[in-house]
């Protein structure tokens, strides 16, 4: 088999870098042959030095390249090529480099590598940014459409290494001899093997995503009277203080980890535990990674959609406030979203995360359960659990759930994912699913409009250059609708916003031409996005059909 | 404290000098208001005509009426509020050096009227209704002082008899900004009333009133009767929606009134309102146009919101209140 080699460019945060584990775990197994070369933050990546599937970890300290990730200018390009001169790992020659990371920096870095094929964030010809591949350009498309979007980032990255999605568990190994120092630990520390151990992950990088502590505390008291659980505090040195104030406001027993857990160790401690309940962060994928349950509580900026933690019969917590997610320029400085879980609600995620519970016996308005399991094409996907739709809260998170549900299924072709089942109740209940499905039905057929419109317009420039007695007064007015043609795009609204970013990414592959060249450019683009348009109208009928 | 408060030529904060006057005057304060709004005909004209005689005739006018009643009352403070003519930058020089501590409540946005640039440094007190990154703005002009301060209700304002019917489903009571435009546009129901000057520029089959701006008494009047009162707040860019921070005077009129209101999010709404309990705040078109669909089929539910949003402002989010904050602050 050949030896492919492989640069896995993922300059990204901890969470990210675990993610992209079960991809670069399977394209190991489908190509054992293969060098497989990672480049990533040093910070983050102290946890994948024992990852047998990395062949080689080459990491770039935080300081270094901070100041080079952001948007292009001469000083940043000074760093980078300073960079490339330093990484001897980047003047190499690779037949594939995959570049996880969404900056200009890190686009810049793979232009520069040699290599065959490159996929994610690459230069065009007219050395624009552009997306390569098509599970590159859903997870940029997405990144304004959270809300849209149910595919877990763990495939998406997948779909971007080129693997064939399918389920992958405990693909974070730990060292024997760190697993028998967090064990005799813990011992010390008063742990009860005989009891069932809750972690709780208090801190998170984000205070607009962090649970209020005093929450924490009430759910570990539920905990421990209605499963008779041992609480054990994870977070860093620098959480120390969360030590201090749950220390203050518990009045029962629990073991803290806080500062006492290095990134190489941590691990090995969330194996030894039962579930972990954590606020969106690193550690709460760690445990994924490690195969111990999960409860993610999402609020302010973190959406479940994309970052749900990765495995089946983990539990997503989403607070049901209209404004969550929210993004960087729309997050507010109150964020009482994150109130809006109640500790009885975790609790109960806990409980059915531990096979204890089928059900939701406690309705909370504010938030919404999802569990998660694998489709029959290989991915994840988070179910909605609590369908109670007595208040508008829970009845538009339905809604928006319902359209993602739809929203995911049509992208699933195109993807070349095997489409999942409608799930029957998903808003059969209250009559959204027909409304929802009339919604991208007419929204499909706007978008064919415009790409008909589009196309009518490209062959009639063409024709036109094609003849000896060119009217370039009538090729100027035929322009000038094509022009119109882009801009009605760019004003288009509602469910299928994905494709209008979609469309953007491939109007950036078009070559630097002029017309008539363009016009032959613009034809195929927008056959290809009329092509997804007329794919989605028959996905839609056959929801309709199967409902 | 003697308050010489001095009140707009025009525009929405007319009513709120008004407002703010008798509230220092219901908190044991001297108040004088000096009225400007008979003045608004010829402000027009002034504005319309370009006559450099008129519009040097109408400035002494109503600088001297200001300057006339500073002399009568002797105040300790001159409260201003947007669109008041406090603008005269050697005017309030002369103010200062008299003494006389000057307050601006900046009841616009920054972004669209930049007139704060000329005339925040000359105030002792800027209050403003939105913070960051404005306040970096007016630090880098010289004005530290500056203070949030959202607007309120004036629970003291006429109110109509609480007339319900004809009952109005959905309505929307205001100028035609280019996102109200825009949305509005496509909002393509029966039961959608709209009431406000300018919008007779625009065919939509919904406009009721639209060549004239509704009175005080006439929009409670609509408030009231509606069901659902669409309270989006304005843009200059077409799809703008719930990507602003200030929160609009009439997220606390609707709320003070006890009717129910959908509005578009705001980054300082959660200060304010509990977007679970007390109003209905949504990110996106899509999900309002299903919260008007919803809330149409939820009479008790939509109570509920207009009852604890009401509750909410009366506590909170009067003049009264907001004197009492100028007040401690200024003290």
């Amino acid at each position: 088999m050949e030896k492919k080699r492989f640069l896995i460019i993922h300059l990204s945060r901890l969470g990210d870098m675990l993610q992209s584990l079960p991809a670069i775990k399977l394209l190991k197994e489908e190509q054992p042959q293969s060098k497989i070369t990672c480049l990533g933050i040093a910070e983050f990546c102290q946890i994948l030095k024992n990852v047998p599937w990395i062949d080689n970890l080459v990491t770039i300290p935080w300081h270094e390249i901070s100041v080079v990730m952001g948007e292009h200018d001469e000083v940043r390009v000074e760093a980078l090529d300073r960079l490339l001169q330093e990484i001897p790992e980047l003047n190499k020659e690779y037949d594939t480099v995959i570049n996880l990371t969404h900056n200009w920096g890190s686009t810049y870095l793979s232009e520069k590598v040699k290599a065959r094929e490159k996929t994610g964030r690459v230069f065009s010809e007219n050395d624009e940014v552009k997306v390569s591949g098509k599970w590159g350009k859903y997870l940029f498309a997405m990144v304004k459409n959270q809300e849209d979007n149910l595919f877990n980032l763990v495939d998406i990255y997948m779909g971007m290494a080129g693997v064939a999605n399918r389920p992958v568990a405990q693909y974070l190994p730990t060292k024997p001899e760190t697993d028998s120092i967090c064990i005799s630990h813990l011992a010390n520390l008063g742990y009860d093997t005989g009891k069932l151990s809750i972690g709780f992950q208090l801190g998170t990088n984000n205070f607009n995503k962090k649970w209020p502590l005093e929450k924490f505390v009430k759910l570990g008291q539920i905990l421990i009277n209605d499963l008779n659980a041992q609480i054990i505090l994870f977070g860093s040195y620098s959480e120390k203080e969360f030590a201090d104030r749950f220390k203050n406001l518990a009045d029962y027993p629990f073991i803290s980890l806080i500062g006492q857990t290095d990134l190489e160790e941590i691990g090995s401690y969330l194996k030894q535990i039962d579930v972990l309940v954590s606020n969106d962060t690193g550690p709460m994928h760690i445990a994924a990674a490690v195969g111990t349950k999960v409860v993610g509580i999402f609020s302010g900026i973190a959406y479940f959609g994309v970052g749900g933690p990765y495995g089946s019969g983990n539990i997503a917590i989403q607070s049901n406030y209209s404004c969550a997610p929210c993004t960087g320029s729309t997050a507010c400085s109150n964020p009482l979203c994150r109130q809006s879980i109640k500790p009885e609600t975790v609790a109960q995620g806990v409980k059915i995360a531990l096979g204890r519970e089928e059900n939701l016996s406690f309705y909370d308005n504010g938030a919404s359960l999802y569990k998660a399991s694998f489709n029959a094409n290989g991915t994840l996907q988070y179910q909605l659990i609590n369908k109670n739709t007595d208040s508008f809260l829970p009845w538009l998170q339905l809604s928006n759930y319902t359209r993602a549900v739809i929203g995911r299924n049509l992208w699933s072709n195109w993807l070349g994912l095997q489409s999942t089942t409608i799930d029957s109740d998903s808003g059969k209940q209250n009559g959204q699913l027909d409304e929802v499905l009339s919604d991208f039905s007419q929204a499909c057929t706007s978008y064919k409009g415009i790409y008909g419109d589009g196309k009518r317009l490209c062959q009639k420039i063409i024709s036109e250059f094609q003849k000896e007695n060119k009217n370039f007064q009538m090729i100027q007015i035929m322009v000038d609708s094509l022009r119109q043609v882009e801009e009605r795009i760019k004003a288009m609204e509602g469910p299928l916003s994905f494709l209008k970013e979609i469309h953007g990414y491939y109007m950036a592959e078009t070559k630097m031409c002029d017309f008539p060249e363009l016009a032959n450019e613009f034809l195929e683009t927008y056959t290809v996005l009329n092509n997804i348009s007329t794919s989605f109208e028959t996905s839609l009928q056959q929801i309709a059909c199967h409902r | 404290m003697r308050i010489l408060v001095v009140g707009a030529i025009q525009g929405g904060t007319v009513p709120i000098g008004h407002a703010i006057c008798s509230a220092f005057n219901q908190l044991g304060q001297d108040t004088c208001f000096v009225d400007f709004s008979d003045l608004l005909e010829e402000f027009k004209e002034v504005r319309s005509v370009d006559d450099f005689e008129q519009s040097c005739q109408f400035h002494v006018k109503y600088k001297t009426r200001l300057l006339e009643k500073v002399v009568d009352f002797v105040p300790d403070v001159i409260f201003g509020v947007a669109q008041s003519p406090l603008n005269d930058t050697e005017i309030l020089t002369e103010l200062k050096k008299a003494g006389i501590t000057l307050c601006y409540w900046f009841l616009e946005d920054y972004q669209i009227f930049d007139y704060w640039k000329a005339i925040a440094p000359y105030f002792d007190y800027f209050f403003t209704i939105q913070k960051d990154p404005f306040w970096e703005q007016l630090k880098e002009i010289d004005c530290h002082n500056y203070h949030y301060l959202p607007a309120a209700f004036d629970s003291d304002l006429e109110c109509p008899a609480k007339e319900r019917e004809p009952a109005i489903p959905v309505s929307f009571v205001g100028a035609p900004y280019l996102n109200r435009v825009h949305f509005f546009g496509k909002l393509s129901r029966g039961d959608f009333k709209i009431y406000g000057d300018g919008w007779d520029k625009y065919s939509n089959p919904s406009i009721v009133v639209g060549d004239r701006r509704v009175t005080e008494l006439e929009a409670r009047n609509i408030y009231q009767r509606s069901l659902i009162n669409i309270n989006l707040h304005s843009s200059t860019i077409a799809n703008g929606f719930g990507r602003g921070d200030f929160i609009n005077p009439r997220t606390f009129e609707l709320a003070g009134l006890g009717v129910f209101q959908l509005t578009d999010m705001r980054k300082l709404l959660p200060f304010h309102f509990d977007p679970a309990d007390e109003i209905v705040a949504l990110s996106n078109w899509e999900d309002m146009q299903n919260a008007i669909d919803y809330f149409l089929e939820h009479d008790a539910e939509r109570e509920m919101y207009a009852k604890r949003a009401q509750e909410r402002v009366l506590n909170e989010h009067t003049y009264l209140h907001r004197a009492q904050e100028i007040l401690n602050i200024i003290s």
